[in-house]
């Protein structure tokens, strides 16, 4: 299937799929269509529930711009089902990276082992795969101006009433201006943590974050904002709030199909992020958390993340967020290790040798950090600075994923508790050197789909050596104060 | 519309979320070693003219006929027209 894939085809192959391999995979439609009235076609790989099997959700398609991970989510996908079936490794061939103006680099072929990575992520896990989160939004994009936009990221929900947006920038090379017509929401803005961030937050900090030179609140609450919009409130008094229909879908198999294991694929910052992105993670105060409704405003003080000397910090169960890092880093060596170069070869006494390692392992380098932080420069390390910039964001679907882990404690004061754990991560993949939002099909694109498959499979691996439940984190303090 | 990078000081770039007709790629930024970092942007060419007043570095990766190569590419197909 030629990347990148429309809608429609991206549908289709779900079809295929589930009737090529259908003793291991199952084509499940969402219980919601679109606003446009697409159905949302979900894919249930294994040999089996139940059993204590890991439960895995990798999403793409969420933000409508980002073409590369459905199409390289999708492929992945095939190579496993199809390894499985024909007991055999998967493997992706190699790339040849022609656009160094001095010379070429070869990205080797390698190869994921039938056993055990292969058989034990089909027969331990129980697998869904949502390819295509946002296809109002996709097909969008696919569209020329006047009707459509070559930059559209949110979805396509009808404008709350009358607006008058202006014109989107002109920034679709097939030419033309696009009116803002205030439709769409940012789906990755959309889910439960912290929706209502103006009530999340307390007001001095809302007034900070968007001042402060260190500091970013990637969130609106205004349907004119064509990036960032996190959705209208209520429709009813009856409802708390109203999520998209897109969204309701990924939450629905979230919570129906107890997800411990959550990637949510985008483009193209090159990092692998893993929750919170609304504060600090600290592991001391349960008390600290988004469960904790008497922080929010109107009738509690609402959170300060930056407040001096006591910032409000986010909690979670101890020794999750190490675990998140290791299983991070665990990926991030794997996908620079499929270059087909080793830390040897970069310090080849070969200039050309060592010139060639180098490049491709920094050009295939994903630090793993947490989200909040995404905006910080790491250095060959890995290493954030001192005092990271700081990239607060509400309603993330990864951190909607993590949440599942804490619960609530009864009684008053409200604290939080462990539950199960969750692994939850966003995969960024490609780089800004990739081609950005758009990566051409020959020269740029293999190289994304074969990161995206190393590091899947990483991600799937570990997975099926957890059986569930996974190891417990360490015993931390009590949760009543 | 380009595709750009942008070289700078960390905070004289993360500044440039207000330069209007352009999408900032704040995430990823690479530390280049000499106190600047580099980002990616979508551009008008009216956008960058500001962001290079700001005394910032750009480097046009793929100008318009660039992107609307690669576009024709990624979605062949009729081009659009514009709202009137």
């Amino acid at each position: 299937m030629a990347y990148p894939s429309k809608v429609t085809e991206i549908d289709q192959r779900l079809t295929d799929l589930a009737t090529q391999y259908s003793a291991i995979c199952t084509r499940i439609e969402s219980d919601q269509t679109t606003w446009e009235d697409r159905p949302m076609g979900f894919l249930q790989i294994g040999t089996g529930t139940g059993g204590g099997r890991p439960r895995i959700l990798i999403v793409a398609g969420v933000h409508a711009r980002e073409l590369a991970p459905p199409d390289a989510l999708l492929t992945f996908v095939s190579k496993l089902l199809d390894a499985y079936q024909n007991k055999k490794p998967i493997v992706y061939e190699k790339f040849v990276d022609t656009r160094p103006v001095d010379h070429n680099t070869l990205y080797k072929r390698f190869t994921i082992p039938f056993s055990p990575d292969v058989q034990d992520i089909i027969e331990k896990t129980e697998l869904y795969v949502l390819p295509m989160a946002n296809p109002d939004g996709r097909v969008y994009v696919e569209t020329p101006p006047p009707n459509g936009f070559l930059m559209w990221r949110k979805n396509r929900r009808p404008a709350p009433g009358p607006l008058s947006c202006g014109m989107l920038p002109d920034l679709d090379p097939r030419g033309g201006l696009v009116r803002n017509d205030g439709a769409g929401v940012d789906l990755n803005r959309n889910f439960d943590v912290g929706w209502d961030f103006k009530n999340f937050y307390s007001d001095s900090f809302l007034t900070t974050a968007r001042t402060a030179a260190n500091v970013g609140l990637g969130v609106s609450d205004d349907p004119c904002d064509w990036s960032l919009f996190h959705g209208p409130p209520a429709s009813s008094a009856q409802v708390s709030r109203t999520r998209e229909p897109e969204t309701q879908n990924i939450v629905d198999i979230i919570i129906e199909k107890k997800i411990n294991f959550y990637m949510d694929v985008h483009s193209a910052a090159g990092q692998i992020l893993f929750p919170w992105v609304v504060a600090v993670n600290q592991e001391t105060d349960p008390g600290n958390s988004f469960q904790n409704t008497d922080l929010d405003q109107p009738t509690g003080p609402g959170r300060d993340p930056l407040a001096s000397p006591a910032p409000y910090q986010e909690w979670v169960p101890p020794g999750v967020t190490a675990q998140h890092q290791a299983l991070g880093d665990l990926m991030r060596d794997k996908i620079m290790d499929s270059t087909g170069y080793t830390a040897d070869d970069a310090a080849s006494s070969n200039p050309l040798v060592a010139k060639i390692a180098t490049e491709a392992r920094k050009n295939s380098r994903y630090c793993a950090i947490q989200s909040l932080f995404s905006d910080a420069p790491p250095d060959a390390q890995c290493r954030l600075p001192s005092s990271p910039t700081l990239d607060f964001e509400t309603g993330g679907s990864d951190d909607f994923a993590f949440s599942r882990q804490i619960g609530k404690n009864p009684g008053s004061p409200i604290t939080a508790k462990a539950l199960d754990p969750v692994f939850a991560f966003t995969f960024e993949c490609g780089r800004r050197t990739d081609g950005g939002f758009q990566p051409k099909a020959k020269t740029e694109y293999p190289k994304i789909e074969r990161e995206v498959g190393m590091g899947l499979a990483t991600f799937l691996s570990f997975a099926a050596g957890l059986r569930a439940p996974v190891p417990a984190p360490p015993p931390g303090p009590s949760p009543t104060p | 519309m380009n595709y750009i990078y942008i070289d700078g000081p960390l905070e004289t770039v993360r500044a440039l979320v207000d330069v209007p007709d352009m999408i900032l790629q704040l995430k990823g930024p690479e530390d280049l070693g000499d106190g600047n970092i580099r980002v990616s942007a979508y551009a008008t060419d009216e956008a960058i003219t500001v962001v290079q007043a700001r005394g910032v570095t750009v480097t046009v990766v793929f100008d318009n006929d660039e992107m609307a190569a690669r576009t024709k590419e990624l979605f062949p197909g009729d081009q659009g027209t514009s709202v009137t």
